[in-house]
């Protein structure tokens, strides 16, 4: 009996079909992309480089280095670093810095950089320390301690930064040189404040001496726009929710309130009130589910589109989304079965049938 | 008879044409909301994004390598060039004046403090607070609380103009034992502490006085060793990378009235003789990055939720159609051509369209007003040109979805669908 009220007025169920469809796909996509924009976020602001910062005095020897990093959660890039004053052949003080290039290259995109070093000797030189060190390209010396060291031009680094006035080699041309240890690791947390607080407080624990200290410009910014997107976001999704739940509900009431002849019909041969309800809120609820269950995996194909579209990765579907997303479809069904018998409850069956 | 046939329709269905008014309106509603915020994101997220602070560095041409290892100077007072403080106000007389959100003059020297017991070497930073600067057509108030949003005092913040107050690094101050209130000497000065500085940085090391204080203590007349800039700025794009030196005019004046940080930085090039101004790169670079992806966000949702209300409202309206199968028959049984129907459809459609679309814009804005408010705390400008658009969006939508129902309707035999069996 469902199957064929459904099918005798095929363009009617269609465009209720259609009302589901949209109000259950644009639910889910919006939820989905919601409970996901943090995660997504705070990968790009992962660009801005390190947010945790942990120092020593004394540098950290290499098994501390290794224990940290493989505490860190996924997702985390680290980079050590080290700092020496050296003297450049016209006595002035330069800042002599050495890291793992390949890490620094990942945790500092935004290093504009002519050519990376590739052989040992080789230096990455500061766009201004180039300036007044190297003279078209060539090489020269620096001098540590009464140590002096030939340095390789491989490329220019700018940044804007600190960075331009210094020379940057790798760890083992510095360690060579000066017999430094790393003291700096620079670390970049994906996750929010609180998380990042909480690595922090966990490489405290794990290196006593050392000094972690989140970078709060970082985090508190980041904090900050995250939290402006994710209300835009919301307030929009409010907005749509809202707005495909009224004309999902006006769609399925009128689509009800149309088969005012059929109740009429049914209540003439006989059917008390509640079963001419309880058929049509079957009827209604099959219809919604069917229609969110496609609405459901469009939503998913859509949100995991903007996903790839925007931030070039898929949105994780979140599969708690789901029954959330059926309950208020089904809610929704139900209110729009029970508002036209309430309209209709106290009619007469042959007014209707007459067309009153 | 046509304008009677229209009018009354909508006198005597009054239920059923309100339901598709709302329809409409919802969905021009949410349109409007959509655009308004989706245009306006751009903006917003920006100056937002000016929350990690400058994203332009001066300092002077001529002036040899710096020496900081952290965010901490180690080069001495003596060596180098420096800016002129007395220049600054340049900055704000720029073409893009109005962009420029804050900046701060720095000047390092290491000094020794002390207290009652004990004696350290610490750096001495000086700079703007919260400077008033006075320019010829308004007023501009300046300073680390514009371009350092992050730091954070506890107690108070020293006065501009004051030579006897300062503040103390939050660790410097646990270090010294020195609370808010108390005083330390500095260089054989005695300076109040009116609030203790948590910077998350170098900053938290040091001593941070008012910018003429530490001129006076280095002994340097309006020297400036740096200045940082907060600008809202453009994402960088190919063209903002080219050399202006290299371009025909056109192009440089194109590149020369765009915001990117690079053509800012070389407006102050200009204003400042013998300062460089670069770009910092990890601000200014990311920024463009991050705010490409909100703002793709943001569009594509617009886009969804444009989509989902076109179709919502494209159902309710065939709906709509639908239901008068049987009007249909009665003006077909008493000789009235299809054309005629379908154009008093149409019609009534255009008029739902138009009023449902004027009120749904309406409500659509203040909504995206609504949103703007609670979300950013600055109203949102609503484009006028943005109402001809959502409700020719509104007609369009509307017309459309009720061509296909009305295509149908008209075809029904008037016998069959008065009889009910179609």
């Amino acid at each position: 009996m469902m199957l064929r009220s459904a099918l005798r007025d095929r363009s009617r169920s269609v465009l209720a079909m259609v009302a589901v469809v949209v109000a259950a796909g644009v639910s889910t996509a919006l939820l989905n992309l919601y409970s996901d924009l943090d995660a997504k976020l705070h990968t790009e602001f992962r660009r801005y480089g390190a947010n945790v910062v942990m120092s020593t005095p004394d540098g950290f020897a290499p098994e501390t280095l290794q224990q940290v990093e493989a505490s860190l959660p996924a997702g985390s890039v680290a980079a050590p670093f080290v700092y020496a004053v050296a003297k450049a052949s016209d006595q002035s003080s330069v800042i002599v810095a050495a890291t793992d290039f390949a890490r620094a290259k990942r945790l500092d995109g935004w290093w504009s950089v002519s050519a990376w070093p590739q052989r040992p000797g080789e230096a990455l030189v500061g766009i201004r320390a180039r300036k007044n060190l190297s003279h078209n390209g060539a090489g020269f010396d620096l001098n540590y301690g009464g140590k002096p060291h030939h340095v390789e031009v491989a490329g220019t680094l700018q940044t804007g930064g600190d960075e331009d006035s210094r020379v940057y080699l790798s760890l083992a041309d510095l360690m060579q040189w000066t017999s430094l240890q790393p003291n700096v690791l620079e670390i970049a947390v994906p996750g929010s404040a609180a998380e990042v607080e909480r690595v922090a407080a966990r490489l405290r624990a794990m290196v006593p001496g050392a000094r972690v200290e989140p970078v709060r410009q970082i985090v508190e910014a980041e904090a900050n726009v995250l939290g402006k997107t994710r209300g835009v976001l919301l307030g929009a999704l409010v907005v749509v929710i809202l707005l495909a739940t009224m004309c999902l509900l006006a769609t399925l009431t009128t689509s009800v309130l149309d088969r005012r002849k059929d109740f009429a019909v049914m209540r003439a041969l006989g059917a008390t009130r509640g079963m001419v309800h309880v058929l049509f809120l079957a009827e209604i609820s099959m219809f919604a589910s069917i229609g969110c269950v496609v609405g459901m995996l469009l939503g998913m194909g859509l949100s995991a589109w903007i996903g790839q579209v925007n931030f070039q990765s898929a949105v994780t579907p979140r599969w708690s989304v789901l029954p959330m997303v059926l309950a208020g479809t089904l809610l929704v069904a139900a209110i729009a079965a029970a508002l036209p018998m309430v309209l209709l409850g106290r009619a007469q069956p042959a007014a209707l049938l007459r067309g009153e | 008879m046509f304008v009677r046939l229209v009018y009354q329709s909508f006198l005597r269905q009054r239920r059923r044409k309100l339901l598709a008014a709302t329809a409409v309106a919802l969905g021009t509603a949410v349109t409007t909301a959509m655009l308004v915020v989706a245009s306006d994101i751009g903006d917003k997220i920006s100056r937002e994004l000016r929350g990690y602070g400058a994203n332009i560095a001066v300092y002077p041409q001529e002036d040899t390598l710096d020496v900081r290892i952290g965010g901490v100077n180690l080069k001495p007072s003596t060596a180098g060039a420096y800016l002129d403080e007395r220049e600054l106000w340049k900055i704000k007389q720029i073409f893009w004046r109005h962009n420029i959100v804050g900046y701060a003059p720095f000047l390092q020297v290491p000094v020794e403090v002390s207290t009652g017991t004990q004696q350290r070497n610490v750096e001495l930073i000086g700079t703007y607070f919260d400077k008033r600067i006075q320019l010829s057509n308004d007023d501009f108030t300046t300073g680390v609380t514009k371009t350092h949003p992050w730091w954070r005092v506890t107690g108070a913040w020293p006065a501009d103009d004051g030579r006897d107050d300062v503040l103390i690094g939050r660790r410097l101050a646990a270090t010294l034992g020195t609370r808010t209130g108390e005083f330390i000497t500095l260089s054989g000065r005695r300076l109040r502490v009116t609030g203790m500085l948590d910077t998350g940085a170098a900053e938290d090391d040091a001593v941070v006085a008012p910018l003429a204080l530490v001129q006076e203590i280095a002994g340097r007349p309006n020297a400036v060793r740096r200045v940082l800039v907060s600008a809202l700025t453009k994402p960088e794009d190919a063209f903002a990378r080219r050399d202006p030196g290299a371009m025909n005019p056109a192009d440089r004046d194109r590149w020369y009235c765009s915001p990117y940080a690079n053509s800012i930085a070389f407006q102050l090039r200009e204003a400042l003789p013998g300062a460089q101004a670069e770009q910092i790169r990890q601000v200014a670079q990311n920024e463009g990055a991050v705010l490409g992806r909100i703002r793709g966000l943001m569009l594509l949702v617009t886009l969804a939720a444009l989509f989902a209300s076109a179709l919502a409202v494209a159902a309710a309206m065939a709906t709509a159609i639908l239901e008068r199968k049987k009007e249909v028959g009665l003006m077909k049984a008493l000789g009235a051509p299809n054309g005629m129907i379908a154009a008093v459809f149409y019609t009534e459609a255009g008029v739902l369209a138009l009023a449902g679309g004027a009120l749904g814009f309406a409500g659509g804005a203040l909504l995206a007003q609504q949103i703007s408010r609670a979300i950013f705390g600055t109203s949102v400008a609503v484009q006028p040109v943005l109402f001809p658009l959502v409700v020719a969006l509104a007609i369009l939508v509307t017309c459309g979805a009720s061509a296909a129902a009305i295509r149908r309707g008209v075809a029904f035999e008037p016998a069959m669908v008065l009889r009910g069996d179609a």
